[in-house]
């Protein structure tokens, strides 16, 4: 069966399992993308019951390495109890028990905590019916148990929240997390964790692309002033990445826009004045420069000549904005219905020379970029 | 002691004598039922000792709803920290063999304590299924406000319970413009296929109003609402909602329809006092003297007093 846009929901679910009865986890990884066409038109509601029906499958049809990004992305940012604990059952059908992972699984339990929710993975939609209901937070307790000794590092911080009599957990819950603990709190067999490591996807894209394909293409930004992306990039190392002011993820946009502002910092303080910083906008229908300005001031941002929130002019523009940067992000009535955290750096040829995408980028690493696309 | 401290510890004292006796008539049971329910409404809420007469009279099921709803309210301020007593609260809810009463009492309390109680807080996955549970029951208004407290936590079944009435209205619960308004609590794009058809055919005219309201989130309907903004045979509300819409999407273009409409003859003029209140309080843009002059001509021509205000309003400012 070939997936496109016009797929129904009952036909996606009969699909997934389909799938789901063949392990075929390749064929569900592959669909994860963003910009798979599947996903093309379809609102927040829809991709999420997709994207939480096919992490889910991982669980039982195994976890592909090509899928494990996508995992982890839900896992750190996602506020959704459903596709967290999706991703969180997800990771139980890995090979192996991966100690990297366990802050993941702690930080996706501070996500949802405070509004977790009682879902299902047992059929596709959620009903009124409780058959096979669980919650976001069991979810992710039990892939913290199945990961035993693997999780240990990450045993002090549970006990720490066990004893907090504020934690928003019920009777039950706080009985599962109190096994869980006693479940990890063992000495792991070959101790190999190494919690510091960045997990960070950061590509070297290969593409000959340059920036002279897009160097025409007009932009607005926070102040109204019109200018095109080859006069603020042209012949300078960039630091460019994407955010949308409606964006309802706190982890995502906001924090986006509050890293670029930490980074700006550290850009300034390291004398590169020089190196161009900006934010455009996958929204440039809705986000006008008075948002965009408002938005990046109460995010800390400093506006400067080098450094600017930029809106492309029109959609046959934002399309090649789009496929220079390989954005991933999808629309649906015009209107942003996922996307996940993206940020490049051009080189003063204009190329791409790293792209740091779906998890939080390390600050140390993206400046480590700049440096070597300075040198280069 | 000073005489005012004085004060107002007699005042705290006569206050706690006044409440012991509420509390007493209210667990009376030789006192009839106005009474005893006039002396809920005194008595606060349960404490110490008082909470389990009143639990038992929440589980005497020869008590009437109305004084059972009454002893449930009553424990409020013990669902903070009670995990119990939430639970307790959460199985009457389900119950559908109870008293409409009681559940709409224990309904408004779980959700009054929604914030502020770590109790309430371990036990919201099961408070929202009991939620999604309620919409497919009869009552009216358990229905009706479990549909407002799910939208209000953007939930995915109660939306998809509201879009299915809006496109087929066999299988609304409620009118369509108050479905509108609780789908405004999480506008995605899935539902704005539902706003624009209903613009354009609406099943009322609170439906439309409602539905070109929310249709501020959708850049693509910019040229909809520009034109029924401008439409003159358009109900002078419909119209001014449509150009605030459009301010939301496009601030130029709706700043130039807006005054279009001020300046021109024929516009009502109670129209243009919204308008101009509109641009007085979301536009940001200086004033210009072309304006103003031909405003201060529309102050001495006009009847209406709101638009002589707005005018003087709008002038004001800088």
């Amino acid at each position: 069966m070939t997936l496109g846009p016009h797929t129904t929901e009952a036909e996606f679910q009969a699909w997934v399992d389909e799938c789901r009865r063949n392990n075929d986890a390749e064929s569900l990884a592959a669909i994860l993308p963003e910009t798979t066409p599947l996903f093309r038109a379809r609102g927040t509601r829809q991709l999420t019951r997709m994207r939480g029906y096919v992490l889910s499958s991982f669980a039982t049809a195994g976890l592909p390495a090509s899928a494990v990004a996508f995992v982890l992305e839900e896992l750190e940012n996602g506020m959704m109890p459903y596709t967290v604990a999706a991703a969180a059952r997800a990771l139980r059908g890995a090979p192996t028990r991966t100690a990297e992972h366990a802050p993941f699984l702690l930080r996706a339990l501070r996500n949802i905590s405070l509004h977790d929710d009682a879902i299902t993975f047992e059929q596709y939609r959620t009903t009124s019916d409780d058959a096979g209901t669980t919650r976001g937070v069991h979810e992710i307790l039990a892939t913290i148990a199945w990961m035993g000794p693997a999780a240990r590092s990450i045993a002090p911080d549970l006990r720490r929240l066990l004893e907090r009599e504020d934690a928003p957990y019920d009777r039950a819950t706080r009985e599962k997390l109190a096994a869980t603990v006693e479940c990890i709190d063992v000495p792991a067999p070959a101790a190999k964790t190494c919690c510091k490591k960045s997990l960070a996807v950061v590509e070297q894209p290969t593409s000959p692309q340059r920036l002279a394909e897009i160097a025409d293409v007009e932009a607005t930004d926070q102040d109204g002033v019109r200018v095109t992306l080859g006069e603020h990039w042209g012949g300078h190392v960039a630091i460019v990445t994407f955010f949308y002011t409606r964006c309802e993820n706190p982890n995502k946009c906001s924090r986006t826009v509050s890293r670029l502002a930490a980074l700006q910092e550290r850009v300034a303080g390291l004398g590169l004045e020089h190196v161009r910083i900006a934010a455009l906008t996958y929204d440039p229908a809705y986000d006008t420069p008075a948002l965009m300005k408002t938005y990046g001031v109460h995010r800390r941002f400093h506006f400067a000549a080098n450094s600017r929130f930029l809106r492309v002019e029109g959609r046959s523009a934002l399309e090649r904005v789009r496929a220079f940067f390989e954005l991933g992000v999808s629309y649906a009535e015009g209107i942003v219905s996922q996307h996940r955290i993206e940020l490049s750096v051009l080189g003063t040829d204009g190329r791409i020379t790293a792209r740091f995408s779906r998890l939080q980028w390390d600050e140390d690493q993206v400046l480590a970029e700049v440096g070597r696309a300075l040198s280069g | 002691m000073s005489d005012y401290k004085a004060q107002q510890l007699a005042k705290l004292e006569a206050t706690r004598h006044k409440r012991a006796a509420a509390v007493r008539r209210f667990f009376d049971p030789g006192l009839d039922e106005q009474s005893r329910l006039a002396a809920a409404r005194q008595s606060g809420t349960f404490v110490d000792a008082e909470v389990p007469l009143a639990l038992a009279i929440v589980d005497d099921p020869t008590a009437t709803p109305l004084l059972r709803a009454s002893a449930l309210n009553g424990l409020f301020n013990r669902l903070s920290s009670d995990e119990a007593l939430v639970a307790r609260f959460i199985d009457l809810l389900n119950a559908s063999s109870e008293p409409r009463e009681l559940r709409l009492v224990a309904l408004a309390t779980l959700q009054a304590s929604r914030f502020g109680s770590s109790a309430m807080a371990g036990l919201r996955p099961k408070y929202l299924a009991s939620l999604r549970k309620l919409i497919d029951q009869d009552d009216d208004d358990l229905r009706r406000h479990a549909l407002e407290y799910l939208m209000l936590e953007k939930d995915d079944y109660a939306e998809q319970r509201l879009l299915d009435g809006l496109n087929d209205p066999a299988k609304a619960f409620l009118p369509p413009e108050i479905a509108i308004q609780l789908l405004a609590n999480d506008l995605h794009a899935d539902a704005v296929p539902t706003l624009r058809a209903i613009a354009r055919n609406p099943p009322s005219a609170a439906a439309r109003k409602e539905a070109l309201r929310n249709l501020a989130t959708d850049a693509e309907s910019a040229p909809l609402l520009a034109e029924t903004a401008r439409d003159a045979n358009e109900h002078p509300e419909i119209r001014h909602v449509s150009a605030v819409a459009l301010h939301q999407i496009d601030p130029g273009l709706a700043r130039q329809i807006m005054r279009e409409l001020i300046e021109a003859d024929a516009t009502d003029h109670e129209l243009k006092a919204a308008l101009l209140n509109s641009l007085a309080h979301l536009d940001a843009t200086p004033r210009d003297g072309a304006l103003t002059a031909k405003l201060v001509e529309l102050a001495d021509a006009t009847d209406s007093e709101d638009l002589k205000s707005m005018i003087a309003l709008f002038t004001s400012k800088p």
